[in-house]
């Protein structure tokens, strides 16, 4: 049922793209529901509810557990470490490359240097 | 919303040192990435770095504004990057220097949604498992908002 961290793709990132689905996953935070208690304040199909849920399961930000006749979803925060993860990596690509500008730039000036005198 | 990545450094190089770093194919290639770059508008090239997790490793791009030594705009696309981005170079000339502000704006779609989501408020709780970053990240929207 649910996905290792690690495995994030395209999919989380449309997962949360959708507004149902970030309100879902808001709600989700409050604790477990079933997905009629989840259709409850939205103006869309208990069948719309269950597609946005399949969704969310897809990404690993969800998952379902059967106690009874009841089927109960929860939140999965984990993977979204990994979105973090991602985004973190652009900073750090930056830094590094900036830090790697400076060296780059000392280098030249120390070639030029050398070859004044 | 904070959706742009924006840096600032200061180099105790010229300007025109700085601009040859960013526009020479050679020197890009020793500091930055392997390119055919060419400080031409219009002109598209590519940048290949290290592939990581949903990213090949390749980044199309497009030359927007060339203006030695002062500023170099292009489109930068590749990995989760859905749609285009901007990266801008902005060279200041400075006492002593150069400061360099970088820009790495035009994030929409997915990516904004990801960022502004994980950010969002009712997700703060979850904030202090997150890298570091995320909360300079939080840091900077407070302070800006």
């Amino acid at each position: 049922m649910r996905k290792t961290t690690g495995q994030v793709d395209t999919d989380i990132f449309a997962a949360i793209a959708h507004p149902v689905r970030r309100q879902i996953l808001d709600t989700l935070l409050q604790g477990d529901m079933t997905v009629t208690a989840l259709s409850a304040p939205f103006d869309v199909s208990r069948s719309a509810i269950s597609q946005h849920l399949g969704i969310l399961m897809d990404s690993g930000l969800v998952s379902m557990e059967k106690r009874g006749r009841e089927h109960y979803y929860q939140l999965r925060p984990d993977n979204l470490n990994e979105i973090a993860r991602w985004i973190g990596q652009y900073e750090h690509f930056w830094q590094q490359k900036l830090d790697a500008l400076g060296d780059y730039l000392d280098e030249m000036a120390a070639q030029d240097e050398q070859e004044k005198s | 919303m904070k959706r742009d990545l924006k840096f600032e450094r200061f180099y105790p190089h010229p300007p025109e040192r700085v601009w040859k770093a960013l526009t020479d194919p050679d020197a890009l290639a020793a500091w930055y990435m392997t390119n055919d770059f060419k400080p031409e508008v219009g002109h598209k090239f590519t940048f290949h770095t290290d592939p990581g997790p949903g990213f090949d490793g390749t980044l199309n791009c497009e030359v927007i504004l060339v203006d030695a030594p002062h500023e170099l705009i292009y489109s930068f696309i590749g990995g989760f990057m859905k749609r285009k981005t901007t990266v801008r170079w902005l060279l200041i000339a400075q006492e002593g220097g150069t400061l360099l502000r970088l820009e790495h704006t035009g994030f929409t779609g997915l990516t904004d949604a990801a960022v502004s989501f994980i950010i969002g408020s009712g997700w703060g709780r979850f904030l202090a498992q997150l890298p570091p970053l995320l909360d300079r990240l939080a840091q900077a929207e407070i302070t800006e908002s």
